[in-house]
């Protein structure tokens, strides 16, 4: 047994066997093997190492024939390795000593030999630990072949299950959670990976429970081992004990238990103690989040993020595809609740076949991404246009631009916007003209000319996660800096004052909305001082809304003003946060 | 695993051998500047198939199958270690200084098999 300790990220706790994805999404599919099959076993663990040895040898006759036979001896390695009957005959015994399967038995030996050379490392001074680690990669390669060879080349991983599986991963893209659903992922747990990462916001949207940042733990289990999450106390526990999973198995029921504390507010509506109305929004991503915004009372939508109608795609998604995910969000949600769709915002972080997409950028997070994508490909940008104006006639749908950093662009893409709205009438199909047009501040030259971009568009939403990160240059999954990404810094607060400010001038003069909708805005301590800079519309994931409900009711927008006004005049984020923390009732 | 010092498997049927010459050592400094590394071994591992006799490596305490590939890497033999070559049986005499000389080869990274 073992225990390790990470960022827990999405509550919950959940049992069952693991299911190790390393970069190529390899999984095992079952651990164990009925005593008849033994033999019909080791001869697909025979078969497999024949393939993976003749695909060895293939491999360096050709690299022989095309760089010489010295380069070509790389490969030579690789299949002794395969060849070794050492390795074979451990697995072999595996097999039959303790009924495992194929799978199961190569990965347990090998994982073995992976954390012996990994623990040499730990006992080795810096050079020569980093050649222990690059064997231990060899051997890691080695088994991924197998695994490759015995399960069948390249499939989804999520077809095999028997059950569902706890999924562990040195980090997770957000095309690998695309196929999430707490039918098959009980939880998931990875090695890197931050509070605010995409995989951490994706395990609350879909309510599963996750830690995240644990650090290598791979080495140290076997798909099929069973594991533990506990993503309250941001534990992942390894092939538990009894009286762990005894204790742990409780835990979960009486999680499942025990009523939400929030529940009875859900009707209720967000007013301050003194009656000042708050909208509560919700962040969703996936269509059924939709149900989540309603079953937890949120108003309606305040950011529906369309990246997923992208990824795992060989093509692009059809106009009729974004039309059908948003048509099935707005029969949610009803004719009168806002859902404000923001375009598409791929691109760094985000793995995508998209074309236009330029791969090997030096310096993504400053790159072509997001709008500057889109208006890099029109076709893709007026596809998911048309989809929008043509699914507003449904509800009431707002549509928002990001990563908007100067006016221009945001010109750009109310021309084009008005282009698509031509097209669609001069083919006379059914769509909304007055669909009203937002952009996200989230890049700071956004926020120091709101004044500008206001008299643009109908409204504002404030993303916290980039407009913190570019303010303070800091990668919030960079573990390395990540402490300098910190929504309390002064320096934000300043930037979401003057983006406040400029939305209150506009909203003298015509109907205009600002909204928050990072993970800031999905925090309890932020709630007070957000509403105290003058902000009444916060959108955050739907899980949330209840507990910040809770917080509005029993804020006074008087003592949250004078709250924010003293964290503006403070020098630090640690200050800030210390201040923020003394004066909270959460 | 094995609470056993050795680098894998090891060599079980070597202590069953019958009483023959006395098997023969030699102290080899590794220099190569990975140390003992995958091709380095795996040459090692296909000079060592060709004899007859049983061939071992020591590193301290831990000892590897001089066949074995995977055997010599769990060995983990770092830059400028010294090891301990054991060859036994008939073709020992024959065998010890060919596989001395790849495990003291500087490079290693230009061979043929």
């Amino acid at each position: 047994m073992e225990h390790r300790h990470g960022i827990a990220v999405s509550p919950g706790v959940a049992i069952g066997p693991a299911l190790v994805l390393d970069t190529e999404g390899v999984l095992i599919p079952h651990r164990d093997v009925p005593a008849e099959q033994i033999d019909a076993e080791i001869a697909r663990l025979h078969r497999a190492l024949d393939e993976t040895a003749t695909a060895a040898r293939g491999d360096r006759e050709r690299m022989t024939a095309k760089l010489g036979p010295a380069l070509g001896n790389i490969y030579a390695a690789q299949q002794s390795m395969i060849e070794d009957r050492m390795i074979r005959s451990q697995i072999e015994a595996r097999i039959r000593a303790e009924s495992y399967s194929a799978e199961y038995a190569v990965s347990r030996v090998i994982r073995d030999f992976v954390r012996r050379l990994e623990d040499a490392a730990q006992r080795l001074p810096d050079h020569n630990a980093a050649e222990a680690r690059r064997r231990a990669t060899e051997f890691i390669d080695l088994e991924r072949q197998l695994l490759a060879a015995l399960l069948g080349h390249p499939s989804n991983p999520f077809d095999n299950l028997k059950e569902p599986v706890i999924v562990l991963a040195n980090d997770l893209m957000p095309s690998d959670t695309a196929d999430f659903n707490p039918r098959t992922v009980r939880a998931f747990a990875t090695e890197s990976g931050g509070p605010t990462s995409h995989t951490a916001i994706l395990a609350g949207a879909l309510e599963i429970p996750a830690v995240v940042g644990i650090g290598r733990f791979r080495s140290d289990v076997s798909g099929g081992d069973i594991v533990i999450v506990d993503g309250e106390e941001g534990v992942l526990i390894i092939d538990p004990d009894e009286a762990t999973l005894a204790k742990y198995e409780a835990k979960r029921a009486e999680q499942i238990a025990r009523p939400d504390r929030n529940e009875s507010l859900r009707d209720k509506l967000a007013v301050t103690h003194d009656n000042v109305r708050i909208r509560l929004l919700g962040n969703i991503e996936l269509e059924q989040e939709a149900a989540h915004c309603l079953e937890r009372g949120a108003e309606g939508v305040g950011l529906y993020r369309t990246e997923f109608l992208y990824l795992n795609k060989t093509a692009h998604p059809t106009e009729e595809e974004h039309y059908a995910a948003y048509t099935s969000v707005l029969r949610t949600l009803g004719p009168t609740r806002p859902v404000v769709i923001r375009t598409l915002d791929l691109g760094a972080d985000k793995f995508s076949s998209v074309s236009g997409a330029v791969a090997d950028e030096k310096n993504p997070f400053l790159g072509l991404r997001s709008v500057r994508l889109c208006l890099n490909n029109l076709d893709l940008f007026k596809t998911q246009l048309r989809a929008i104006l043509r699914a507003a006639v449904h509800g009431d749908v707002r549509v928002m631009f990001p990563m908007i950093s100067t006016v221009d662009e945001l010109r750009r893409c109310k021309t084009l916007l008005n282009d698509v709205k031509d097209g669609l009438e001069d083919a006379g199909i059914p769509y909304k003209r007055d669909v009203p047009v937002g952009t996200m501040i989230e890049v700071p030259s956004a926020a120091l000319l709101a004044d500008v971009l206001a008299r643009e568009v109908d409204f504002f939403s404030i993303g916290t996660n980039d407009l913190i990160q570019y303010t303070l240059a800091a990668d919030r999954n960079n573990e390395h800096v990540a402490d300098l990404y910190n929504p309390a810094d002064p320096a934000v607060l300043r930037l979401i004052r003057l983006v406040v400010q400029a939305g209150q001038r506009e909203q003298a003069k015509r109907p205009f909305e600002v909204n928050v909708c990072g993970e800031m805005s999905g925090e309890p301590l932020y709630v007070p001082l957000l509403v105290g800079l003058g902000l009444r519309h916060l959108s955050a994931t739907p899980r949330k809304i209840p507990e910040l409900k809770r917080v509005i009711r029993d804020l006074k927008v008087a003592e949250a003003e004078r709250l924010a006004e003293h964290a503006l005049s403070l020098e630090s984020a640690r200050q800030v946060s210390s201040y923020l923390r003394a004066n909270s009732a959460v | 695993m094995s609470g056993r010092a050795t680098g894998g498997t090891g060599l079980g049927p070597r202590e069953a051998l019958p009483p023959g010459p006395a098997p023969l050592r030699r102290v080899v400094r590794v220099v190569n500047p990975l140390g003992l590394h995958f091709r380095v071994a795996d040459r090692f591992a296909r000079l060592a198939k060709q004899y007859a006799c049983a061939v071992t490596v020591w590193n301290g305490e831990a000892r590897a199958d001089g066949t074995s590939l995977t055997d010599l890497i769990m060995l983990v033999v770092m830059p400028d270690s010294e090891v301990v070559l054991e060859v036994d049986g008939p073709d020992a005499p024959h065998a010890l200084g060919p596989l001395a000389d790849v495990l003291a080869s500087p490079g290693g990274e230009d061979y043929t098999i």
